[in-house]
C-alpha cells in the first residue's frame, strides 16, 4: 500500500477507535456512574413504574425502550388527553398512582400550580442545566414545530405558504385544514412574535375569511382524499410519521417559527420514587431521546441537539417562538382566547 | 237483499292453497236475519268479510240490494258500500268518546249531514242501545257490553241496507250474552234491517236467526229455518252440531212392506220400529235428542221403542234433570226431563222413544267422526 | 292492585334494594351536576381546597350574549330540523316493515339497526369521505354524470348536512320505537273506518293518525332530547360549519384547548338541559299513559293484516335501499376499505396497497384482548343490571299501590336527562373519595353505565300492561311467594320486552365512549375508548380494523335481536 493511504488509514482507524471510545465513554458516562446504579438497584426492588402521557403514542414506545437498558422493571403507561384532571384529582383523594408525568409546558401548568411535583438532580444522567426547568421539576425531553401540511399530489413545496399570515390569503380559502386542538395553541405562540392584538385579529380573520374546515378529526384523511389539500397547524413529527405510512404528503415550516417544548415530571408521592427518577432521566437523556425520534419522529430542537433542523433554529437566520416557563402563562392565556374565537365561543 | 251466488276463496299456506270457502251460495230477503253456523275455519268469516269487501273473492259474485258489487269483473270497495258492520273486538276507536264514535260514519257522509240531523240521529240511536246518559264519555272507560252497544249503534246510524255482525255476542260473559241477545234480537226486528251474522254458538244462531245456513270446511251443508235444521238434520254433522244429541250405532235388521224397518242397535240388544228409507243389513247411526225422550219406572204399554236402563247420575238443572242412563251399550244416554221424585241413582228406568223425532243416518256418509257441542 | 302487605319479607327485600339502587345510580350523577354547577372559579376543580360556592357560573350562562344569538338559535335549527328529518326516516322504514308486504323485512331490520353498532366520529368520518364538497363519492359521482363543476353539490359541512347525518345515525332508534307502537294497532279500526264509509285517506287521518299519535310523540319526544343531548355529529360536521349548538358548549368547556376542565361551566349549561328533560319527559309520560289505555282497550290476539303495495314496491325498495346504503353499507364499505387498503384511494390503488398488517397489528396488542374482554363484560353486566332494575321498577309502578311508585316513575325518567359525561364525572368523584377499591376497575365502568334505566323501566311498564292481573293472582292462590311467581310467571311471560331492552343495552354498552373515556384506567380500557384514542393519535387503518371487528362481533346480535325487538308483545 501506498505510505500516504497507510497513514490515512490509520488516521482513519484511530479517529474511528478514538469516536467509539469517546461515544462509549459517553454512554458509559451516566449509565454507569455509581448514583444511576445504586438508582437502578433500588428501582429494581421496586419493580414498577408507571408513566402517563397526553397521547398513547408518546408513551407506548417507551417500555420496550426503557426495558433495553434497564431491564426487570414494568413499566405501565397510560395515554389519554385529560390527565392532568386526572392527576390531580387522584392526588386530592390521596390515591397516588402516577410516577413519571410526560406533557408540554402548557399542559404541566395546573400541575405545576398544585405543587404536585418534585424536583430532582438531572445531572446524574448526564443532562445540560439548560434543559432543566421549574427548578428542576422537569427535564426536557423532545420538541415540536408547528408547520404547514400539504398532499403532495395537489400541490407544490412551493405553493405552500411561508409565513403564517400567508394563510389569509385568497389562493388558500376553502382549501385548508386545522386542529381545534392545535392552531389555538398556534396562535398563542404566534402572539408572542406578533403581539396579542393582531394575533386575536388573526383568529379573527381565519373565522371571518379564510373557510379553514376546523376540526377534531384527523386532518390526514381530509388531505388523503383530496377534500382539503392543506392542513395549517400541524406537528411536525406526526407528519412525518404518517408521510412514512404512505400518506403522499409533505411539509414546510412557516415563519415566525413556533416550537412547542415536552419534558418529564416525577410527582411528588410518586409509589415507585426510583424508578421514576430512572425512567425520567432515560427519557430526558441521550438515550432516550434517539429511542423516541426512532418510534415516534418526534426530535429535539434544544440548544444541545446535533439535528440539522435544531442548528438552523438556533442560528439566527429564522425568526424563531420559543416555548419557555416564563412566556408559559401569558401563552396560555392566548390560546385560550384564540380558541374561543376560533370556535365560535366568542367574538 | 243480499244475493251470494258461487263464492271461493283460497288462502296460500305452507301446504300449498286452502280453500277456506268452496261454492257457496245463499240469499238473504229482505229484513230477515241470516246466520253462518259453523265451527272454527269453516270459511264463515271469509264470506262476511267477502260480503263487506274487506276481502276479495276469488270467484263469484255479489249483491247488494240488487247491485252488484262483487264479481270477476268489478268490485266496489268497503267504504261505497251500504253497510253497517260489527266487529267480533267492537272496534270502538279509544281516541273519540261515544258520541263522536257513533256520529262518525254521519260525519265521514258525502254530501255532509247537517249538525243538528247528526246529533238527532245519534240520539235516536244511543237511547235505542240504552246509552243515551253517556254521550260524552271517552271510550276507554267503557265495559265489554257496553262497547258491544256503541258497536251496533255505530253500525246502524246511517240506516244501512245490510247489517254484519262478526261473532256478536262470543266476547261476552255468560250472563251478558243472554240479555244481549234479547236485547239484539228485538233490536233488529224493531228497525227492521237486513241482518246477517256469523257465529259458532248455535243457540245464538238458532234464537236470533230467521234462517241458519250450518256450513263445514268451505261449504253449506244444510239450510233452512231454525226449527227445520233442528228438528230434520240432514246429516250426521248438522245434528251434532245443533244442539246435544244422543248418538246410537246400530243396523238394519229387516224391512216391511209399510216402509218400516227394525233396527238392532249395537250392545244392549235393544230394537226399535221407526219408519225409514234404509235397507235390510245397512249400518246406520241413531240420532236422539235428550228432550225428546221420556223417561219413567214403570214398562210403557207399547214396549216397540222402548229402552230399558239404569239412571247412572244426575245433574240438577232448576227446570230440568238432565239423567244419564245406561243402556247396556258403550255410551250413556242422556235424557232432559222435569224432576221426578222418583227417579234417582241406581233405578231401573224405561225410556220412551217418539217414532217422529228420531233421525237416522248412513253410517258411511255422515260425518262420523266430526264432534260438535 | 297488589297491596304492600300481601308482600312477605323477601318480596320486600328484593323491591326495596332495586328501588335503592335505582335512586343511588341516579342520585350520584344528579348530584354531582348540582355542587359542581355552583363551585368555583373556573380554573379549581369542584371539589378542591379553594373553590368556593359561587352563582359566576349560572351568571356567566345568563350573561353571555353568543349564548342568544348564535348558540340558542343553531341548537333549535339543528334539533327540529333532526326530528323532522328523522321522524320522516323512522316512520317511513318503520310503516314499510310493520304494516305493508315489503319483501325481505328480517334482512331490512337488521340493516336498519346497523348504524347503532358503529361508534359515530366512524360515522362521520364516513360520510365526510362520501359527502365531502370538494371530494366526496357521491359528489365525485354526481359531477361526473352531470357534467357538473365542484364543489359540491352535496356539502356536508352545511346545516343541512349535518341535520342529514344526525338524522340518518339516530333514524335506527326512532325505527324501533315507532315499529313496536305500529305493531299495537288493531287493523280492525281501520276496518270499522271503512265500514262506516270512510275512504283510505279519510280512515287514516281521522282515525289511523290520532289512534298512533300518542304512541308516536313520546318517541319524538324522546328523541328531541337526544338529539339536543348529542355532540360528536356536531363537533366534527357542525364546527367545520360553524354551526354552534349547545352540546358543543358543554364540550368545549369540558375539554378546554388550555388548561383544566370547566367543570363548574359545563354543570351550569348543563342545568337548563336538565329542566328541559325533566318537562318534556313529564309529558312524555301522560302521552306514553294515554297510548297504553289505548292499546289495552283494543284488545290483543288479533292477526296483523298487511297492505299490499302493488306498483308501489319498487319506490318502497328504493327508497328503503338508500337509507340502508347511506346509513350502513357505504360506511361499512369505508371501513372495511380503510383497514385494508390504508390510505389508499379506490380508484388509484393496486393490490400492492391490500394489506392485512393492522388486523395483525391489533391482534397482536394486548390493549386489544383486554379491550374486548372489558367491553363484553361492562357491556353484559350493565344491561342484566338495568334490566332487572328496569323490570323491578316496572312491577312497583304499574302493579303495586305504593305511594312512593309516582318518585319511582320520576327517577327513573329523570335519567334520560343527565349528560353521559356529567353521569362519569359523579361517578368518578365518589370513587376517589370513597375506601371501596373500585376507581380505575371494570366495576365503575359497570357502575356508570347503569344509571341509564328509563327505557327499560318503559319497556317494562308496557309489558306488565299486556300480563293480566289474574295470572299473578293464580300463582298466589296456588300458593306461591312473590319472589316465586316472578321468577315462574311474570319473567318468562315478560321475557320478549325484557329481551328487547336487554339487546339495546347491549349495543349502546359496546358502543358508549364518553363514560369510560372520563374514567379510563390501565385495567379497564374498552374497544370504544381504544378505538378513539387510535382514531386521535392518526393511525387510520389501525382505528378502522378495530371498528370493523366491533361492527363484525355485534352483528350477530343484531339477527338474533330481530326475533325478539321485533316480536309481538304476548299476542302470540
Amino acid at each position: 500500500m501506498a505510505p500516504w493511504l497507510r497513514r490515512a488509514a490509520t488516521v482513519c482507524g484511530a479517529g474511528a477507535v478514538a469516536m467509539m471510545l469517546m461515544s462509549g465513554a459517553a454512554f458509559a458516562q451516566w449509565q454507569d456512574r455509581a448514583k444511576v446504579t445504586e438508582l437502578y438497584a433500588a428501582a429494581k426492588k421496586e419493580g414498577q413504574v408507571i408513566i402517563w402521557g397526553t397521547q398513547r403514542r408518546e408513551v407506548d414506545w417507551i417500555p420496550a425502550a426503557f426495558g433495553k437498558l434497564f431491564s426487570g422493571i414494568d413499566v405501565q403507561f397510560l395515554g389519554d388527553n385529560d390527565i392532568a384532571v386526572k392527576a390531580i384529582a387522584e392526588a386530592r383523594a390521596g390515591r397516588h398512582q402516577l410516577d413519571v408525568y410526560q406533557s408540554s409546558l402548557t399542559g404541566i401548568l395546573p400541575v405545576v400550580q398544585r405543587d404536585l411535583l418534585t424536583n430532582v438532580d438531572w445531572s446524574a444522567f448526564g443532562i445540560d442545566a439548560r434543559n432543566i426547568a421549574f427548578d428542576g421539576r422537569m427535564a426536557y425531553t423532545s420538541n415540536i414545530v408547528y408547520t404547514a401540511a400539504y398532499n403532495n399530489k395537489l400541490a407544490k413545496d412551493a405553493d405552500a405558504p411561508k409565513n403564517w399570515m400567508d394563510v389569509l390569503d385568497e389562493r388558500y380559502k376553502g382549501k385548508g385544514a386545522s386542529s381545534t386542538f392545535l392552531l389555538p395553541r398556534l396562535i398563542g405562540g404566534l402572539g408572542l412574535a406578533w403581539g396579542e392584538d393582531k394575533a386575536l385579529q388573526f383568529a379573527r380573520d381565519i373565522v371571518a375569511k379564510a373557510n379553514l374546515l376546523l376540526t377534531r378529526a384527523p386532518r390526514e384523511s381530509l388531505l388523503q382524499s383530496g377534500e382539503r389539500v392543506y392542513a395549517f397547524g400541524e406537528i411536525d413529527s406526526l407528519i412525518r410519521a404518517v408521510a412514512a405510512e404512505g400518506l403522499p404528503v409533505s411539509q414546510v415550516v412557516p415563519e415566525p417559527v413556533v416550537v412547542g417544548q415536552f419534558g418529564a415530571t416525577i410527582m411528588k408521592n410518586a409509589p415507585h420514587p426510583n424508578a421514576a427518577r430512572l425512567l425520567a432521566g432515560f427519557l430526558a437523556s441521550a438515550e432516550g431521546k434517539a429511542a423516541r425520534l426512532q418510534a415516534t419522529s418526534q426530535a429535539d430542537y434544544g440548544p444541545t441537539s446535533d439535528n440539522e433542523f435544531a442548528k438552523a433554529l438556533h442560528s439566527g437566520r429564522m425568526q424563531v417562538v420559543w416555548d419557555r416557563p416564563d412566556n408559559m402563562v401569558a401563552r396560555e392565556a392566548l390560546f385560550g382566547r384564540a380558541a374561543a374565537i376560533l370556535t365560535g365561543q366568542s367574538r | 237483499m243480499l244475493t251470494v251466488k258461487g263464492l271461493s276463496k283460497s288462502f296460500p299456506t305452507i301446504e300449498g292453497a286452502v280453500r277456506a270457502v268452496d261454492g257457496v251460495a245463499f240469499c238473504v230477503a229482505q229484513g230477515q236475519c241470516y246466520a253462518l253456523l259453523g265451527p272454527s275455519g269453516c270459511g264463515k268469516t271469509t264470506i262476511l268479510r267477502c260480503v263487506a269487501g274487506l276481502e276479495r273473492a276469488d270467484e263469484g259474485s255479489i249483491a247488494i240490494g240488487g247491485r252488484v258489487v262483487s264479481d270477476e269483473d268489478s268490485f266496489v270497495p268497503v267504504h261505497e258500500r251500504s253497510i253497517g258492520m260489527v266487529f267480533q273486538s267492537y272496534a270502538i276507536w279509544p281516541h273519540l268518546d261515544v258520541f263522536d264514535n257513533v256520529a262518525y260514519p254521519l260525519e265521514v257522509e258525502r254530501p255532509r249531514v247537517a249538525r243538528a240531523e247528526i246529533e238527532k240521529r245519534v240520539g235516536d240511536v244511543l237511547a235505542l242501545v240504552g246509552l243515551q246518559t253517556m254521550a260524552r264519555r271517552p271510550a276507554t272507560r267503557l265495559s265489554g257490553g257496553q262497547q258491544q252497544r256503541v258497536a251496533l249503534a255505530r253500525a246502524i246510524v246511517r240506516r244501512p241496507s245490510l247489517l254484519l255482525l262478526d261473532e256478536p255476542l262470543s266476547n261476552l260473559d255468560a250472563r251478558l250474552r243472554d240479555s244481549m241477545r234479547r236485547e239484539l234480537s228485538m233490536l233488529i226486528r224493531q228497525i227492521g234491517v237486513t241482518a246477517l251474522f256469523v257465529t259458532h254458538d248455535q243457540v245464538e244462531a238458532l234464537s236470533l236467526a230467521d234462517r241458519v245456513a250450518v256450513m263445514d270446511q268451505g261449504r253449506i251443508v244444510q239450510e233452512g229455518a231454525p226449527a227445520d235444521i233442528y228438528q230434520r238434520p240432514k246429516s250426521l254433522f248438522v245434528a251434532r252440531f245443533l244442539g246435544a244429541a244422543n248418538v246410537l250405532a246400530g243396523r238394519v235388521e229387516e224391512r216391511d212392506c209399510q216402509g218400516r224397518v227394525r233396527i238392532a242397535l249395537d250392545g244392549g240388544g235393544h230394537r226399535l220400529t221407526l219408519v225409514a228409507q234404509h235397507r235390510p243389513g245397512a249400518r246406520v247411526d241413531v240420532v236422539l235428542r235428550p228432550e225428546d225422550l221420556m223417561l219413567s219406572a214403570l214398562a210403557p204399554a207399547d214396549e216397540r221403542n222402548a229402552i230399558s236402563g239404569r239412571i247412572v247420575a244426575l245433574a240438577f238443572q232448576g227446570s230440568s234433570v238432565e239423567y244419564e242412563v245406561d243402556v247396556g251399550g258403550s255410551a250413556l244416554l242422556r235424557v232432559l226431563a222435569r224432576p221426578q221424585a222418583d227417579l234417582s241413582r241406581g233405578t231401573p228406568v224405561w225410556i220412551g222413544i217418539d217414532a217422529r223425532r228420531v233421525a237416522i243416518f248412513d253410517r258411511a256418509e255422515g260425518s262420523v267422526a266430526v264432534d260438535s257441542v | 292492585m297488589r297491596k304492600l302487605d300481601n308482600l312477605d319479607v323477601t318480596a320486600k327485600l328484593v323491591l326495596a334494594v332495586g328501588a335503592g339502587a335505582a335512586i343511588y345510580l341516579i342520585a350520584v350523577p344528579l348530584a354531582m351536576l348540582l355542587f359542581a354547577a355552583f363551585r368555583g372559579p373556573g380554573d379549581y376543580l369542584p371539589f378542591e381546597p379553594g373553590a368556593r360556592w359561587t352563582l359566576q357560573h349560572i351568571r356567566a350562562l345568563f350573561t353571555d350574549p353568543v349564548i342568544y344569538t348564535r348558540i340558542l338559535p343553531d341548537t333549535f335549527i339543528f334539533v327540529a330540523g333532526t326530528v323532522v328529518v328523522v321522524f320522516a326516516i323512522g316512520f317511513g322504514l318503520a310503516w314499510l316493515i310493520e304494516r305493508t308486504d315489503l319483501p325481505g323485512r328480517e334482512i331490512w331490520f337488521a340493516f336498519i339497526l346497523f348504524p347503532l353498532l358503529v361508534p359515530t366520529p366512524v360515522l362521520a368520518i364516513a360520510w365526510i369521505f362520501l359527502m365531502g364538497p370538494n371530494a366526496g363519492w357521491l359528489n365525485l359521482a354526481i359531477r361526473a354524470t352531470l357534467g357538473l363543476d365542484g364543489p359540491g353539490p352535496i356539502d356536508i359541512f352545511s346545516m343541512g348536512g349535518l341535520i342529514l347525518c344526525q338524522a340518518l345515525a339516530s333514524a335506527p332508534f326512532v325505527f324501533l320505537l315507532l315499529s313496536a307502537t305500529l305493531r299495537t294497532m288493531d287493523p280492525a279500526l281501520e276496518e270499522a273506518s271503512g265500514t262506516s264509509g270512510a275512504s283510505a285517506s279519510t280512515t287514516f287521518c281521522r282515525v289511523t293518525l290520532p289512534v298512533l299519535l300518542p304512541g308516536v310523540l313520546a318517541p319524538l319526544i324522546l328523541i328531541t332530547l337526544i338529539t339536543a343531548e348529542q355532540f360528536e355529529l356536531p363537533l366534527i360536521i357542525g364546527l367545520p360549519a360553524k354551526i354552534n349548538v349547545f352540546s358543543y358548549r358543554i364540550y368545549f368547556e369540558l375539554n378546554p384547548l388550555s388548561g383544566l376542565p370547566n367543570y363548574g361551566a359545563a354543570a351550569a349549561l348543563s342545568l337548563p338541559f336538565v329542566v328541559l328533560g325533566v318537562l318534556l319527559l313529564l309529558l312524555y309520560n301522560r302521552l306514553i299513559k294515554r297510548a297504553d289505555s289505548f292499546v289495552t282497550m283494543t284488545g290483543r290476539g288479533y292477526r296483523q293484516r298487511r297492505l299490499p303495495l302493488g306498483a308501489w314496491r319498487i319506490p318502497a325498495l328504493a327508497l328503503a335501499t338508500l337509507y340502508v346504503a347511506l346509513a350502513a353499507v357505504l360506511p361499512a364499505a369505508v371501513l372495511l376499505w380503510t383497514s385494508l387498503f390504508g390510505y389508499a384511494l379506490p380508484l388509484s390503488a393496486t393490490a400492492a396497497d391490500f394489506s392485512l398488517e393492522a388486523y395483525r397489528q391489533l391482534f397482536a396488542n394486548r390493549a386489544f384482548w383486554l379491550g374486548l374482554r372489558n367491553t363484553f363484560l361492562v357491556a353484559l353486566a350493565s344491561a342484566l343490571i338495568v334490566t332487572a332494575i328496569g323490570a323491578l321498577l316496572g312491577w312497583i309502578i304499574s302493579r303495586s299501590q305504593l305511594r312512593f311508585r309516582h318518585v319511582l316513575d320520576f327517577v327513573s325518567v329523570l335519567s334520560v336527562g343527565i349528560p353521559a359525561v356529567i353521569a362519569a364525572l359523579g361517578v368518578m368523584l365518589l370513587y376517589l373519595s370513597l375506601p371501596i377499591g373500585l376507581y380505575g376497575s371494570v366495576g365503575i365502568l359497570i357502575i356508570a353505565y347503569s344509571y341509564r334505566f328509563a327505557t327499560t323501566t318503559r319497556l317494562a311498564r308496557a309489558g306488565f300492561l299486556q300480563i293480566h292481573r289474574e295470572l299473578e293472582e293464580a300463582s298466589a292462590a296456588s300458593g306461591a311467594r312473590w319472589i316465586a311467581t316472578l321468577r315462574r310467571v311474570l319473567i318468562p311471560l315478560m321475557l320478549p320486552a325484557l329481551s328487547a331492552g336487554f339487546i339495546l343495552l347491549f349495543i349502546v354498552g359496546v358502543r358508549e365512549f364518553t363514560m369510560p373515556l372520563v374514567l379510563y384506567s390501565q385495567d379497564n380500557v374498552v374497544l370504544s375508548v381504544l378505538l378513539w384514542q387510535l382514531f386521535q393519535s392518526g393511525q387510520p387503518a389501525l382505528s378502522a380494523a378495530l371498528a370493523s371487528i366491533i361492527v363484525a362481533v355485534v352483528l350477530p346480535v343484531i339477527f338474533v335481536a330481530r326475533r325478539t325487538l321485533a316480536r309481538r308483545t304476548l299476542a302470540e
